[in-house]
């Protein structure tokens, strides 16, 4: 069987390496149009390399991608890292090979969330950003109910308004936790047992990169969504006819997108000299700016607020008297529970 | 004969690479606790068949397979007097009509998933223009309306393909023998076509039993398929269960596997010739 494996295997390899040409390739995993093509473009110049781009949709599909195929660097977010640390799946990053590095410093609210981790010798921050409510604005009432509800609005008002929730059991759970007033990182089987009545009680729609497009629609009234998703549709849309916004309640979750170095890369200098670039104070900004995501250093932030005149209100993923968490993974036997949860949740009509 | 056979060698190797190999591997996989991410030792074992007990699962698979039989009776439903008529009609509009069946089909079946969601959005098109408004999303019988649009043309075919065969020799005599038209066609046309319902119905079921795309957008995730299940074992689950979620996924897709097989002898056994598979 081995036998007929590597045979196979070298088939395709060959196939494959005959497309190559002679430049040294970087092979990259990435969230579909998340990194400025164009700045891309312009590494692979300055340095006479080509860089392959791969898009995934999602952490676990990521997640697969390193374990199945080498590559060189990969965004993940930070439960995840945290997860493939402890499959030794990672490589630390080698700080000493970054000359633009300390030329930044990480917003320090941002830091304190996930400074004592273990994920740090791993990570060069990318992105952050939250959880929070998108809605219909069309409806003025269910802007009210939001803002003075919170999370209770998703959860308590699924009769009279259609509501999504996100169809990953890290988020549901999560979501419900918060509702219900505890951590999001909660493993107290009590309050996991009440996170769940809240999310069986509910009658959701579940989806994932589908919610924000519902709720544009107008298919849904509101939905847990990602602000990320908010802020890539909110770019997009015509100012004048924008119908929906976000609401973030003042206790919820920041996601933390990181730039990380898998352990099987084949080209980790370069790898190095990639992070690097991207490192590189014009750089950052301009693609800051591109992704639209909330950069996670203070003088790019600073630079987006002032200088591209960024909405402060909306931009900023941790305002002054708010309350923040960050997920960690865990144990496997929690995600195990969280994946029952889900499914029973979803089961349940 | 001996000459050509070596023309299918390029299939068979195609076959066996793509189709063989990965069944056998997903038996395995399903059998024992084999570490898809690091292929090495493994033993066999019968762990993973705990998965199809579950209720999620079994919610699942009865949701799957409820959806497909009411789409496939629907589908006969209509797709029979279709068929029927198809038949009745001359050379030159009948090709126009099965070329009407047949285009829709040549476009991505997520297009049309897409379409359908957009059709049974609150303010769609239709409102737009006519100021209906279906919204239908998430409810019961858009899945049908939608699972039925998409797999007719598969009822009409095999159906179609038989009536048009059926030898005019034998209506003639059954009218002779004095029947009537509803005596010949329930007892002549309609038990020669049985071949052409059998085939139908399978290939009408089988696809609706397993899809999972269009569960997921019609319904806004409401109604659970199997297939949903497979995807998010595959897909979803595989850090939180260090990847035995893909040996449970494979014992699922191996139980869904059975229907295939036992549909496959059923059309070989009411249609000897293959001539209703196209």
């Amino acid at each position: 069987m081995k036998k007929l494996f590597s045979f196979i295997a070298i088939i395709l390899i060959s196939i494959l390496s005959i497309s190559c040409s002679t430049k040294p390739k970087l092979y990259i995993v990435n969230w579909g149009d998340y990194m400025d093509p164009a700045l891309i473009s312009a590494f692979e110049a300055e340095y006479g390399v080509d860089v392959e781009e791969e898009p995934v949709d999602s952490n676990e599909a990521m997640a697969t991608r390193i374990q199945t195929g080498s590559y060189d660097i990969a965004v993940f977010s930070e439960y995840m890292v945290d997860k493939l640390i402890d499959q030794n799946l990672l490589q630390p990053i080698n700080f000493a090979l970054l000359t633009n590095n300390s030329e930044l410093t990480v917003i320090p609210k941002l830091s304190s969330l996930y400074s004592s981790s273990s994920i740090v010798p791993y990570v060069i921050p990318y992105a952050w950003g939250t959880i929070g409510i998108m809605y219909d604005n069309d409806k003025p009432e269910l802007k009210a109910l939001i803002e003075t509800e919170g999370w209770a609005a998703l959860f308590e008002h699924t009769d009279e308004y259609n509501v999504g929730m996100y169809d990953s059991s890290r988020d549901a759970v999560a979501a419900a936790l918060l509702y219900k007033g505890y951590n999001v990182n909660s493993d107290n089987l009590g309050e996991l047992a009440e996170a769940e009545a809240a999310l069986i009680a509910a009658d959701f729609s579940w989806g994932t990169d589908e919610l924000r497009g519902w709720v544009i629609e107008e298919t849904l009234d509101m939905a847990l969504v990602y602000s990320g998703d908010y802020f890539s549709e909110y770019y997009l849309a015509d100012e004048d006819s924008i119908t929906f916004d976000f609401y973030v309640p003042t206790t919820t979750n920041v996601w933390l997108d990181s730039m990380v170095i898998p352990q099987n890369a084949q080209n980790v200098v370069l790898a190095h000299q990639f992070i690097d670039f991207f490192l590189r104070e014009d750089i950052a900004i301009a693609n800051s700016d591109y992704i639209g995501y909330a950069p996670c250093y203070e003088e790019i932030y600073n630079a987006l607020v002032i200088d591209y005149g960024y909405d402060m209100v909306n931009f900023d993923p941790y305002p002054d008297d708010t309350i923040r968490q960050m997920y960690v993974y865990g144990t496997d036997e929690r995600s195990q529970r969280l994946t029952a949860i889900l499914l029973a949740a979803k089961n349940n009509d | 004969m001996k000459r050509l056979q070596r023309y299918s060698l390029p299939y068979i190797a195609w076959m066996t690479v793509f189709a063989l190999i990965p069944s056998l591997f997903l038996i395995l996989l399903a059998f024992s606790d084999l570490s898809l991410f690091d292929l090495g030792s493994f033993s066999l074992t019968l762990q993973n068949f705990s998965i199809i007990g579950l209720d999620t699962t079994l919610k699942a698979m009865q949701n799957s397979l409820e959806f497909a039989l009411i789409t496939a009776v629907i589908c006969f439903l209509i797709g029979y007097p279709v068929a029927l008529y198809l038949t009745t009609l001359k050379e030159k509009t009948r090709k126009i009509l099965i070329a009407l069946l047949i285009v829709p089909l040549w476009s991505n079946m997520l297009l049309r998933i897409n379409a359908w969601e957009k059709i049974f959005t609150p303010s769609s098109i239709f409102t737009d223009i006519f100021g209906i408004s279906f919204n239908l999303l998430g409810e019961d019988i858009a899945i049908i309306i939608a699972m039925v649009a998409m797999y007719l043309p598969f009822m009409i075919f095999p159906i179609f393909s038989v009536l048009e065969k059926l030898d005019i020799k034998l209506i003639e005599a059954a009218k002779d023998l004095g029947a009537n038209d509803i005596q010949t066609f329930f007892r002549v046309i309609f038990p020669l076509s049985a071949g052409g319902i059998v085939s139908g119905t399978i290939m009408t079921f089988l696809p609706a039993m397993t899809a999972f795309a269009l569960p997921q957008r019609i319904s806004l995730g409401k109604t659970t398929f199997i297939g949903n299940i497979i995807e998010s074992k595959f897909r979803t689950e595989v850090m939180d269960f260090n990847g035995v979620s893909i040996n449970q996924g494979s014992m699922i897709s191996l139980f869904l596997m059975l229907f295939s097989v036992t549909a496959f002898i059923l059309i070989v056994r009411f249609d000897k010739e293959g001539e209703t598979l196209i």
